[in-house]
């Protein structure tokens, strides 16, 4: 009796584990579990965009598991950089488009596939396309196009007297002159207590000079970044212009707040920043009324420099395939749409331009429009340096009057200089 | 002989733990740094060149913000180091005489920044400084004084940095103070005033005298720590307005991180390294020579 049960409980042992066994030469014929990191940075709507977007995908996916990251955007390019050089990139990273040249020219980021290619020059608009590209190669998605513009109170402006739609602020130089100086109050002491315009400080004034800059016929570089042309007369013209703003026409003053705090109580009438103001403004002082229109131009073409970020894959990624999966799938039309929508950045997918959502909204219009004068920050690996030393020069004539537009961008073109020999 | 080679032995297993650590994170970190510093080294990619001292020529001869720099770290650590001492050295003085209770009350409230983040701090400085709407300015507007841009102004911009640290770091300086001031016997100023000494004269000839090896640490930790000063200066300013702000260390870290030029960081690294060297070697040489009471 106890040897028919040692041997059932035997037969039985064997048979579960053959079971055991074919189960699992089945589960290894499977599809290829993969583990994807994806690094953003901290921009709430967009992350909980992505974290949607990654739920969709692994149930779409179950074999594929995504780990998300987001860190906050000034320690954003530090986790990259020191991914990098610890051969530990994430697989998927949406950076700043101009860490695009760096990173590429030491062979980091993977190009896109070519069904990719073909879908970003047919059907993203032209900034998408020069955005994430370096050296003629396209290395990823640019799905919204975050262009600096002006940013104007309405209700400031309609007290002031002034016309208040996007067309009427569009104007020159010379023509915003009388517009932010019938923006600008002063108390009986002379103290501002309304500004025309706040400026940016630090080398985020050289975004607000780019504008300028560009619209003048000017550049910061010789199209092959040879030779710095950041102390030409269109240059200096144009940083004079900014410079006179606050301290002959008294449109703005240095001892001001800044630009956020100022725009966002009603004390600056216009200001100038990025796409990404529609909703953090909004989100500060939900009463807020204002539009967006393009900066003055100067002697040609407006101009908007443009920020936002690139969806790309690491050259070190073990999964290229299923991580530009990804990035197909998170750039598709629809969330790029639902990207635009929550974010207030305009679309780059041009078959969304036409949407009703979009069409029919207060700002996307004009943001399009905008858009067709979007530039690029210069595709150069030095722009992080030199937007860093053009920023310092900026700094020292328009918020501490040490220098005169002449000598601080001939003091920076030496310094940009030394940086293109040093490189 | 036998035994002492066994005491010998395990003394060096029971600081081995140590050593490795001290090796691993101090002193290798330290000569890699120095090799770093004769390299063109970018942080990104692999072409590493040997450059020699070309790094050091650069940075002395052609980089204009290191100067600069130099000159702003300099103005830090000496406003930031007198003010922090005399500041903790003074309450510390006013609270030895207070009631056991005062003192407890005082010495908590005066040492809650210095155990609360350096970040949110300097978060919480930035809005009470902003013009117009901050609370120094407020304040200020109550007498009828119009604040300048604290962080925007150039003459401001770092005396400001400094006062929050110091308000940051003085009730530490404090502590150490009073643990000073506890060492003192309370004969020697019982004497003194047997002898007529008054208030003034018992502070100069004893308290202070006697308080020279807290004020010794206090200098040179200070110091040390005024020459490594990095995120208020990077979150309040970042470096700014111009260059009024930029610090060595602020330097260092846009050189590595934001430039990905790692041989000049390093460069600059060592040369930061050797000069806290030399400060604090000074510091202790007149500590030693009797210079400093």
């Amino acid at each position: 009796m106890n040897k028919v049960k040692l041997i059932a409980m035997s037969l039985a042992f064997l048979m579960l584990s053959f079971m055991a066994l074919a189960g699992g030469q089945k589960e290894a014929e499977g599809p290829k579990r993969v583990t994807l990191n994806i690094v953003e940075h901290v921009f709430t709507p967009v992350n909980e965009l992505t974290e949607e977007v990654i739920k969709k995908y692994t149930n779409e996916n179950p074999n594929v598991k995504i780990e998300y990251f987001n860190v906050p955007f000034n320690e954003f390019r530090t986790t990259l950089l020191t991914g990098f050089a610890g051969g530990i990139p994430p697989d998927i990273m949406a950076p700043d488009y101009p860490w695009i040249p760096e990173f590429a020219a030491e062979g980091l980021l993977d190009p896109a596939p070519a069904d990719v290619v073909k879908d970003v020059k047919e059907n993203l608009v032209a900034i998408a396309n020069s955005a994430a590209s370096y050296d003629g190669v396209i290395y990823g998605y640019y799905p919204k196009v975050g262009t600096q513009m002006l940013f104007y109170n309405v209700d400031l402006v309609k007290e002031a007297g002034l016309p208040t739609d996007p067309e009427a602020m569009e104007v020159t130089w010379d023509e915003f002159v009388p517009i932010a100086k019938a923006l600008t109050k002063v108390d009986a002491s002379g103290n501002m207590t309304q500004a025309g315009i706040v400026f940016r400080i630090g080398y985020e004034l050289t975004s607000n000079f780019a504008n300028f800059l560009w619209s003048n016929g000017g550049d910061f570089f010789n199209e092959a970044f040879t030779r710095p042309r950041v102390n030409e007369p269109a240059a200096v013209e144009a940083l004079q212009y900014m410079y006179d703003l606050y301290w002959k026409h008294g449109a703005g003053d240095p001892n001001f707040l800044e630009f956020f705090e100022a725009f966002t109580t009603g004390r600056a009438a216009t200001t100038m920043f990025f796409s990404a103001g529609i909703a953090r403004f909004s989100k500060a002082n939900p009463d807020l009324n204002f539009q967006v229109a393009l900066s003055p131009k100067g002697r040609t073409e407006p101009a908007a420099i443009v920020g936002a970020f690139v969806w790309t894959v690491s050259s070190a990624s073990a999964n290229k395939e299923t991580a530009w999966d990804f990035v197909r799938f998170r750039n598709n039309e629809e969330h790029m749409l639902q990207e635009a929508l929550v974010t207030h950045f305009s679309p780059s997918r041009k078959s969304l331009l036409t949407r009703p959502e979009i069409v029919n909204d207060k700002y996307f219009p004009h943001l399009a429009r905008i858009a067709e004068y979007a530039r690029r920050r210069p595709a150069t690996v030095l722009w992080a340096e030199a937007r860093e030393t053009v920023g310092r020069y900026l700094d020292r004539v328009i918020i501490t009057d040490e220098l005169t537009p002449k000598d601080a961008l001939d003091k920076a073109a030496e310094e940009l200089k030394n940086l293109i020999k040093s490189k | 002989m036998k035994t002492r080679t066994i005491e010998s032995v395990s003394a060096y297993m029971f600081i081995m733990p140590a050593l490795i650590v001290l090796c691993l994170f101090i002193i290798y970190p330290m000569f890699l740094n120095l090799y770093i510093s004769l390299f063109k080294w970018p942080l990104l990619g692999s072409t590493r060149i040997f450059v020699g001292l070309k790094n050091y020529i650069r940075i002395f001869s052609e980089d204009p913000v290191f100067w600069v720099t130099l000159k702003n770290t300099f103005y830090f650590g000496a406003g930031y180091v007198f003010l922090v001492t005399i500041s903790g050295l003074l309450i510390a003085v006013l609270l030895w005489d207070m009631s056991r209770f005062y003192q407890t009350v005082v010495k908590t409230i005066l040492f809650l920044p210095a155990v609360s983040m350096l970040v949110c701090i300097s978060l919480i400085w930035i809005w009470m400084y902003m013009p117009q709407l901050g609370l120094i300015s407020y304040l200020l507007s109550l007498l009828g004084i119009r604040g300048p841009a604290w962080l925007r102004d150039t003459t401001w911009a770092m005396p400001s940095i400094i006062f929050m640290m110091v308000w940051k770091d003085m009730g530490y300086v404090m502590v150490l103070y009073l643990a000073g001031l506890s060492g003192i016997p309370e004969s020697y100023y019982d004497a003194a005033k047997i002898d007529g000494a008054g208030a003034w004269n018992r502070f100069w000839h004893i308290t202070l005298p006697l308080l020279k090896p807290a004020s010794l640490f206090v200098v040179a930790t200070g110091t040390i720590k005024a020459f490594q000063v990095f995120a208020p200066v990077q979150l309040m300013t970042n470096g700014g307005p111009g260059d009024a702000t930029r610090v060595l260390l602020l330097h260092i870290y846009h050189k590595g991180f934001l430039f990905s030029r790692m041989g000049e960081a390093a460069t600059l690294s060592t040369i930061l390294f050797i000069l806290i060297f030399v400060v604090t070697a000074i510091q202790l040489k007149y500590y030693h020579s009797g210079f400093i009471t």
